[in-house]
């Protein structure tokens, strides 16, 4: 027998799982660049202060795209998020 | 500094003052229910919500501290910037959904939803409150050094000032009016930010005449605490004599002696290979008697946007272990406090839904970061504009404003205290809505009425405004970034940890929560009070007897708090079936 009200919380459950999953992976993506920059900062000291990008020093150039990175991440998991649902 | 008060800058400041708190007692009449008054009855549209977030969330530390840390320390302030945003990721896509779904009041529904423990919510209640004061300090430290250029009022003057206007706004009218002020002041603040940097690109880099100072200004205090600079008594009057700002280019790339208008990109070109003279802070004594010293010093442009020219980050360029632990312990703990901060999380409750929840968050993300991006203009703008105060770097912004024009100076330090009375306000309606909802409804078990809730939060509220009046006086010269720093530390040891095993690992049991929680907060708030910088700054005592290595907690009491519930849920663990939320 088919009940409508179960399906539905079914299928909201699974979709909330679903963009939970998204959530993560991006999360994760973001982390990695995140401590990846801490980490360049911390162990590699001289190499991030004197590398330059199109006359930018690395350290502002990466700081600024960790800003930009997340301003994409978070358009990108409204997008994905609109589509789940 | 002598600062001469403008009274453009007070009629400003009186009309946003005024503005605010009208609104305040114009949305305080609409709001009569409970759940108007705690989550502004679910109705806020999103996008206001979204820029809400921003004016909650963009404090006196943001504004003045970041742009101040940049203009004296170059990248260093910079690396706040990058992390205070990437801990709103940690918000969007693991907690805001849940958090909605799970909650209506305070963040302790949401951690309390599935077991209904009063447990919970008391140590949830606790962690709420202590991170709500510790964040309350700075922001009162802040208004107090901001009103004495600003209003010519001493520092407890203008931290009784905002602690007293805080109240009467959240007393007035709760979440409703909090919200439309934090929206009108979070657009206003990156509006003004935005008009700030054009200038800044538009008057570009310009080399200062004359040689490179050699002799420091020298301050020095007599037996009746009168101020002296370099013999002469400091002050406006015309026998006596200022202190000289400081800040400016000596020397640009190709011997050029200006640039012209420059864009976003070729701004931080043009200034990588200038050369600047600053001001270093040399602090001793003579006669026993303290004698200060404003240095003038030297730096490559380049070298200003490399990380470890502050103190707090010096450490990432020595070889020791715990100076670089201290260093990614706060990053760490940038990366998890905003997810966990009350004042921040209570916001999700006041949209009607999570796509709500979800799309109001975008737009704090999206608004958060495009000022943060700004803050790397204002802040090394600011650096060679030649109008900074070396005795205080919390004026770089309002300094920077006023070498362009006075009314831009009046609106930008307006705008700085709306900041501060934003960002306490939301603050000290998420510590009285704790009080109400978690203590004494869900601890103590107080079955009230929608009017008794308030009528509870309300002298709750005015409760926690007077000590945050008197830790704002305790606290008076810390360093403001430092403590929100720690406010961020006890944030993520306290609730991210419970909040991620709540919604992640299915094992999670009450009590593994309310150790998780309550160790976190513990832990953390020890852990600073025995630190080198306390010991330094607070105690006057010798950093070398402090009991812990380094001054940022997170990196050991964050994984202590998922350790310890992930232990005591397996100890407590029930025999059935277990699901995560």
């Amino acid at each position: 027998m088919h009940h409508p009200a179960n399906t539905t919380e079914h299928e909201e459950i699974h979709v909330i799982a679903k963009r939970q999953r998204i959530g993560v992976i991006l999360l994760l993506f973001f982390t990695l660049a995140y401590a990846s920059f801490i980490g360049l900062c911390t162990f590699a000291y001289e190499w991030i202060t004197q590398t330059k990008i199109a006359g930018i020093p690395l350290t502002v150039a990466y700081g600024v795209g960790l800003i930009l990175l997340s301003l994409v991440i978070a358009m990108l998991y409204g997008l994905l998020s609109r589509t789940k649902s | 500094m002598i600062y001469t008060s403008s009274s453009l800058a007070i009629i400003v400041f009186l009309v946003m003052v005024l503005g605010t708190v009208a609104l305040s007692f114009y949305l305080g009449s609409k709001a009569k229910s409970s759940a108007g008054y705690f989550a502004a009855g679910g109705e806020i549209p999103w996008f206001v919500n979204g820029i809400a977030f921003a004016g909650d969330y963009l404090s006196a530390a943001s504004f003045l501290g970041i742009c101040g840390m940049i203009a004296f320390y170059g990248f260093d302030g910079f690396l706040y910037s990058i992390g205070y945003l990437a801990g709103w990721l940690v918000a969007l896509l693991v907690i805001a959904e849940p958090l909605k779904r799970l909650g209506k009041y305070t963040f302790a529904d949401a951690l309390a939803s599935k077991f209904q423990s009063s447990g919970i919510r008391s140590a949830a209640g606790l962690s709420t409150l202590v991170v709500s004061l510790v964040y309350l300090i700075p922001q009162m430290v802040g208004a107090g050094a901001l009103v004495k250029p600003l209003l010519g009022l001493q520092y407890w003057q203008g931290v009784v000032l905002v602690g007293s206007i805080v109240v009467v706004i959240v007393v007035t009218a709760g979440m409703v009016s909090t919200t439309y002020v934090q929206f009108l002041k979070g657009g206003l603040l990156v509006l003004f930010s935005l008009v700030l940097s054009i200038m800044v690109l538009n008057r570009g880099l310009t080399r200062s005449d004359g040689e490179a100072r050699t002799v420091p200004q020298r301050i020095t205090v007599d037996e009746q605490k009168n101020k002296y600079i370099d013999g002469v008594r400091l002050g406006l009057k015309q026998d006596q004599s200022n202190v000289q700002p400081v800040g400016r280019v000596l020397e640009l790339n190709g011997g050029k002696t200006s640039t012209g208008p420059l864009g976003p990109i070729s701004f931080l070109t043009e200034l990588s290979g200038a050369k600047i003279e600053l001001s270093q802070t040399v602090k001793s004594t003579q006669d026993g008697k303290p004698v200060i010293e404003y240095a003038p010093r030297v730096v490559e442009g380049s070298a200003m946007m490399a990380p470890g020219n502050h103190p707090t980050f010096q450490g990432i360029r020595q070889q020791q272990w715990f100076p670089k632990l201290d260093f990614i312990s706060l990053m760490l703990a940038l990366f998890g406090g905003t997810a966990s901060l009350p004042h921040i999380l209570i916001r999700y409750y006041t949209v009607k839904d999570q796509a709500s929840a979800r799309k109001s968050t975008i737009v704090g993300i999206a608004t958060i970061g495009f000022f943060y991006l700004l803050t790397l203009y204002i802040g090394f703008g600011a650096m060679v504009s030649g109008s900074m105060d070396p005795s205080d770097s919390n004026m770089a912004a309002p300094l920077l404003a006023k070498s362009f024009s006075e009314l831009l100076f009046a609106a930008v330090s307006a705008i700085a205290f709306t900041t501060v009375l934003g960002t306490v306000s939301g603050l000290i309606v998420a510590a009285g809505g704790c009080v109400a909802h978690d203590f004494v409804a869900g601890m103590l078990g107080m079955q009230l009425s929608d009017q008794q809730l308030i009528r509870v939060a309300k002298i709750a509220s005015i409760a926690i405004g007077a000590i945050a009046i008197l830790a704002g006086l305790a606290f008076e010269g810390m360093n403001v970034t430092y403590l929100v720093g720690w406010a961020f530390a006890i944030a993520a040891s306290a609730n991210l940890p419970a909040l991620l095993m709540l919604l992640f690992y299915k094992g999670t049991t009450k009590q593994g929560i309310i150790t998780g929680v309550l160790l976190g907060t513990v832990s953390s708030v020890l852990w600073i009070a025995l630190c080198p910088e306390m010991y330094k700054s607070m105690y006057g005592l010798d950093p070398k007897y402090a009991w812990v290595p380094f001054s940022q907690p997170g990196i050991v009491t964050i994984p202590l708090s998922f350790l310890a519930i992930l232990v005591v849920s397996k100890m407590t663990a029930p025999s059935g079936d277990l699901r995560p939320i």
